[in-house]
């Protein structure tokens, strides 16, 4: 089996030359705990019919710290059992308090009505009479009155919460008066706006909760991260518990990086990934081995199912033992699946996400990722979805030419080593805390002294007199000359304040033929994706943008059988507002590297049209749309005119290897602060003008300081920024490592960046890193200490 | 940099299609408007019948009153001053074709048939509380407040509004608990929509007051019958379509719905108890409203009227057959068939007849009622429907086989080609079996 298809793969030199990494890891027994004394026999017995007569030591762990009263943030590996950690402390509630009650959040649909029929089972099992009823969108009328008035556990998603719930919440008065537990899964999920709006839902579900005179506790369940209680504590406001010692037992496993083989130097183009995915898959898959494929994209699932079904039936097996698993699919679909491959009779699972897959995907003998994730806790998320009890199993990376595959790809001990990333929010951001608490003064007036959450009455107070300025709150003084501040205005603030994004109202997708919605997108994303034109990607069918209606926020599309794909050219200008610190660098201290508070002015301006599959650039097209503009924090590097007029080549070319230092240095900083690369933007501007747009012509103008930018991408900054800068040395030392190591022979995305198109090959001359190298240690940078 | 700054920084916290800016309308108060207010504000509180009760008359407001105070008495209560608008109205008051006594002048047994309420049969209707509120938005959350309460009831025939105000937020205890007083006192609330806004909306009040919820006594909810009545006919239930097209009334100047918010938002500010002038007014004129529709419809209920639209007879029939009224539902049935009407309307009279005759056990009769129809109908999907209906009267009820055969004919756009192939077939059957076992029958 799994075995054999190892043994085939060393034995093939021209495959197994390109594994950069091989490892076994051991076997975890199982650490057990006893059932906990005072668990109410009613739940005794429920575990008994499900042949659950110990706990793991994590799940034992959480119930004591539960109802002891504390917060807690469970943070083992995926599927360690981590739906018993919370649902014991709840159920325990439920036999003790026929009144209690609990709210459940879940990022998705799906996972709330998974966990809704699991709770279920386990509450009839145990004989509690307490409903659990799930109340998001498509709940109908008469099930929505159950949940409210009798429904002992309600499921539901943030959204809901904050639009449905909270601005309601005296309908909802036996939920709240009653509460005693808050369940967040998922909670790694919850990180940059999302994560800070969520955390501001909570600081208003807090207040309300008090308001009817309920204090429940938190229990948090997380995938692995880098800070899962300090990502927890920062999204309570409060001090949260942690438990991360799994107890669950793992058999060996064996982790495999794979870097397809470069097949043009010059270039630095590599084998196709997904093709190589395919074929290493296939192998597991004729072999018997049971198989988990994640692909980056849904264009990349559809392509790889295809791929392997063709190469099954060729070799005469059976095509349909390879299935998709695409999120959308209903509570019954999932079923399906799931039973057919703890039967066997689907033997192979295509996904995009591991977030997608039910709880009950059970565990798989191999896990193959099509290309790097994106983030560590990504990549281990999926990976943990390999490893029967007792068998080996394997968990396999096949990387892809981008920046991050290639970085690991090249130092993969670096990728077994990393720490996972850290989830960062930050709740006090200015724009999504006034929105919050212009909600919260909907659900119930603010005191002027009154704080939310962990933000001082001081800043609540600046933030009430800044809405009653705008004629959103009226400020009443009563006798005792105590002021509060009442909601004064006949619209509903929760339906224009979007979780997912920041300031700007959401887009709507609208199909002209079918005269219906089918999306909604964020305003960011608008320019990027739907300007006039565009080709629109949704559930793997492609639209035409025929026209952006950017005063009413709505795009209309037409369905479109395309065989290219657009591929927006942002415009990106940013200007120092000020200068929080800097620092002269280098040996001969020419290098000025700040930090501080900047405007970013992006511009979609056009837009280039590439060739499926191929790739080939096959023409561009203009784009009108206006600017986008934030402040935000960001890092700056200004190298002095002198430095650059010193090096051999043309003004020019320096500027570009400026570029492509810009592009390495955001990918090591992506790499060190365990970012996701699209969480942070770069550039090149000059410091002193502003206004001036840094385009190729102008930029060889004297008294233009040429300085690099690498900002924060979320508007009003999530704390990257300073964290980059107080780094700097070790940054800059890394960026020389990236660039001198890369064995491309010009530049390509992994260092560089890719080149641009009008600067002439010619072998000769130094190429842009080449220039780049020569800059850094003019610059005195090198590549150690 | 710090939380001010950016906060200065920021662009408006006003949401793009939402919240609109208060209007500016201070400066639309100009001294020949104002007295003409006066006069009209006089008008307002200081009509009053002369009784020999124990009610005051109230004293004629001050309106030249300092801002911030209501012009309107307030009268102490354990939770505060309470403001109050009074009126009373004459007790031959029509609103439009309507006299507002009529809300008396029917039994319980008829509210409760149009209300389909068997609970408000055996209330004494002389104590009903009629029920409207004037909010700060549409939405019912808990940032929504009713900031005029309007009340009105019967004191020996004569109806009496008592409009409720909160003077600024946070101040809404005195007139919720005055509110809860009435209701104590009332057999019954009547609203118009009161069900999904009014009572839910006013019971998150309570809530946020941290008070209790007072019990509340039977809800007849107008819209619902106005619905049921109206609807066939006017397309629309609106209050203020309802009152111009069935009562007759027209409304000179009154206030957009849509600026009501405003204008209280207006008052809190700068104290202008003026610009809450057209709302009180349009809540008074709402309240008398809707004592009129509950005449008209129950006298209207009460006495079928040939001379009245085919429509609302044919709407009052289905009423009063679904509240288990029968001789009413064959008078109104009977005199949509003799007013003026469509054939497709006669057509559902008919087939209203054929179901009442039915519920009487008069098959016999019903088939007769329903075969008229039939001839009337044009729809084909109306059309199958009647074939249908006739087809198991037929088999079912009155063993006429050959008939129910000629019927089932054409009953597939009614119940499906799988049903109606069904029907053929046991037709057929206990066709054939009969004519075995009996002398031979004439077989279509």
């Amino acid at each position: 089996m799994l075995a054999g298809v190892l043994e085939g793969w060393q034995g093939e030199n021209s495959l197994w030359r390109n594994v950069a990494l091989h490892e076994r890891l051991p076997a975890e027994p199982a650490v057990y705990s006893e059932l906990p004394p005072e668990l109410a026999p009613q739940l005794v017995k429920a575990l008994a019919t499900r042949g659950i007569e110990r706990v793991y030591c994590h799940q034992r762990e959480a119930f004591e710290l539960a109802s002891g009263g504390r917060d807690l943030v469970i943070a083992t590996p995926t599927a360690s059992g981590k739906s018993l950690c919370y649902n014991l402390p709840v159920l325990q509630a439920l036999a003790e308090e026929p009144q209690a009650r609990a709210l459940y959040l879940f990022p998705t649909k799906a996972l709330s009505r998974d966990q809704e029929v699991a709770l279920r089972s386990l509450l009839q099992d145990a004989g509690l009479s307490h409903g659990a009823i799930t109340y998001d969108g498509d709940t109908p009328a008469d099930a929505r009155r159950a949940a409210r008035d009798r429904s002992g556990v309600i499921l539901t998603n943030p959204d809901m919460l904050h639009t449905g719930i909270l601005p309601h919440h005296a309908a909802w008065a036996r939920l709240f008066s009653n509460l005693r537990y808050v369940v967040i899964d998922e909670l790694h999920t919850y990180r940059g706006v999302f994560g800070s709006h969520l955390a501001n839902v909570l600081r208003r579900l807090l207040r309300v909760a008090r308001f009817h005179g309920a204090d429940p506790k938190f229990i948090f369940a997380s995938a692995t991260i880098g800070n899962p209680q300090e990502h927890a504590s920062r999204m309570l406001g409060r001090e949260v518990s942690l438990v991360d010692k799994s107890g669950a037992p793992k058999g060996p496993r064996r982790i495999i990086v794979y870097n397809p083989p470069v097949v043009n130097a010059e270039l630095g183009i590599r084998a196709s990934y997904i093709k190589t995915s395919v074929r290493l898959a296939a192998d597991l898959v004729s072999a018997g081995v049971s198989t988990l494929v994640f692909g980056q994209s849904r264009n990349n699932v559809e392509m790889m199912l295809k791929y392997l079904r063709e190469r099954l039936a060729r070799e005469k097996l059976d095509p349909n033992t390879v299935h998709a698993y695409r999120g959308g699919y209903l509570p019954q679909e999932r079923r399906e699946i799931e039973r057919a491959l703890r039967d066997g009779e689907i033997a192979c699972v295509v996904a995009t996400n591991a977030l997608e897959l039910g709880i009950d995907i059970g565990a798989l003998d191999a896990v193959v990722c099509a290309g790097y994730p994106g983030t560590v806790a990504g990549l281990w998320q999926r990976f943990g979805r390999s490893g029967r009890r007792g068998n080996e199993s394997l968990a396999l990376l096949v990387a892809s030419s981008a920046p991050l595959d290639q970085y690991f790809a090249g130092t993969p001990q670096s990728l077994l080593g990393a720490s996972v990333e850290e989830a960062r929010i930050d709740p006090d951001n200015v724009e999504i805390l006034v929105q919050h608490v212009k909600c919260g003064a909907f659900e119930l007036p603010f005191e002027a002294d009154e704080s939310f959450g962990d933000v001082p009455s001081a800043v609540v107070g600046d933030a009430l007199g800044f809405l009653a300025d705008h004629r959103l709150l009226h400020k009443v003084t009563g006798a005792n000359g105590r002021a509060v501040y009442h909601w004064a205005s006949d619209a509903y603030p929760a339906n224009h304040v979007s979780l997912r994004s920041i300031g700007w109202d959401n887009f709507v997708v609208v199909d002209l033929d079918r005269e219906a919605v089918i999306a909604e997108m964020d305003f960011r994303s608008t320019h990027t994706m739907l300007h006039e034109q565009a080709i629109y990607q949704h559930s793997g069918e492609q639209y035409q943008v025929e026209k952006l209606d950017f005063e009413n926020h709505k795009a209309f599309v037409r369905k479109i059988d395309s065989d290219y794909f657009t591929d927006a050219m942002t415009h990106v200008r940013v200007a120092v507002l000020e200068e929080e610190k800097t620092a002269k660098h280098g040996a001969s201290e020419q290098l000025a590297i700040s930090c501080g508070e900047v405007s970013v002015i992006e511009k979609v301006v056009g837009y280039k049209k590439i060739k499926f599959h191929t790739h080939e650039n096959v023409g561009y097209g203009d784009v009108r749309l206006p600017e986008m503009q934030m402040h935000t924090s960001s890092l700056w590097l200004t190298v002095p005119e002198a430095v650059v007029a010193a090096q051999p080549v043309a003004r020019p070319e320096v500027i570009d290897a400026l570029r492509g230092l810009g592009h390495a240095l955001h990918t090591v900083a992506s790499v060190s602060l365990m970012v996701d690369p699209r969480d942070l933007g770069h550039t090149l501007g000059d410091r002193k003008d502003p206004e001036l747009p840094p385009s190729k012509g102008d930029v060889g103008a004297p008294g233009f300081d040429p300085t690099i930018f690498v900002y924060d991408r979320m508007p009003g900054g999530v704390g990257l920024a300073p964290r980059l800068y107080d780094e700097r040395e070790e940054l800059l030392r890394r960026a020389r490592r990236l660039i001198e190591a890369c064995r491309c022979e010009l530049g390509c995305p992994a260092c560089v960046g890719p080149l641009a198109g009008n600067v002439p090959l010619q072998n000769e001359l130094p190429s842009r890193r080449r220039i780049a190298v020569a800059l850094l240690s003019d610059l005195g940078i090198g590549a150690t200490h | 940099m710090d939380f001010r700054q950016k906060l200065a920084r920021l662009k408006s916290p006003v949401g793009r299609n939402a919240e609109a800016e208060p209007t500016e309308d201070a400066s639309t108060h100009e001294a020949p408007a104002r007295s003409s207010r006066i006069e009209h504000l006089r008008a307002l509180i200081g009509e009053v019948v002369q009784r020999d009760h124990r009610r005051e008359v109230r004293r004629e407001a001050d309106v030249a009153a300092a801002p911030r105070a209501l012009p309107w008495p307030a009268v102490d209560t354990p939770h505060g001053p309470l403001h109050v608008v009074e009126r009373w109205l004459d007790p031959a008051h029509h609103h439009g074709n309507a006299p507002v006594a009529g809300a008396l002048a029917y039994s319980a047994r008829t509210l409760a048939a149009l209300a389909l309420d068997p609970s408000v049969a055996e209330l004494d209707l002389s104590r009903m509380l009629l029920l409207d509120t004037e909010t700060t938005g549409l939405s019912g959350g808990t940032g929504t407040v009713a900031f005029l309460v309007g009340l009105a009831s019967f004191t020996d025939g004569v109806l009496r509004i008592e409009q409720l105000i909160v003077p600024s937020l946070g101040a809404e205890a005195p007139v919720l608990a005055r509110l809860a007083e009435c209701l104590r006192q009332a057999s019954c609330v009547v609203t118009y929509n009161g069900k999904s806004f009014d009572w839910p909306l006013l019971r998150t009040r309570y809530v946020l007051s941290r008070m209790a919820v007072p019990p509340l006594p039977p809800h007849v909810d107008l819209l619902h019958v106005s619905r049921r009545i109206w609807k066939p006919r006017l397309g629309g239930v609106r209050l203020t379509q309802v009152e111009r097209e069935i009562l007759r009334f027209e409304r000179e100047g009154d206030i957009d719905g849509a600026e009501i918010p405003a204008r209280y938002f207006g008052f809190l500010r700068d104290g202008l108890a003026e610009r809450l002038l057209p709302v009180i007014e349009h809540n008074q004129n709402d309240l008398i409203a809707l004592a009129a529709m509950l005449g008209k419809l129950s006298a209207h209920f009460e006495c079928a009227d040939k001379n009245a639209d085919a429509r609302d007879s044919l709407a009052f029939a289905r009423l009063a057959m679904r509240a288990s009224e029968t001789a009413r539902a064959f008078d109104f049935v009977k005199a949509a068939l003799e007013g003026e009407g469509t054939s497709t309307l006669k057509a559902s009279a008919l087939a209203l007849l054929g179901d009442l005759h039915r519920r009487q056990g008069d098959a016999q009769a019903a088939a007769a009622v329903l075969e008229e129809g039939l001839l009337l109908i044009t729809d084909a999907s109306a059309s199958a429907q009647a074939h249908f209906v006739l087809a198991k009267l037929y088999e079912h009820e009155l063993s006429e086989l050959a008939l129910a055969n000629r019927h089932a004919l054409h009953t597939e756009l009614a119940e499906g080609p799988v049903a109606h192939g069904r029907r053929l077939g046991r037709l057929r059957r206990r066709l054939l079996l009969r004519q075995a076992v009996s002398s031979p029958e004439v077989t279509p």
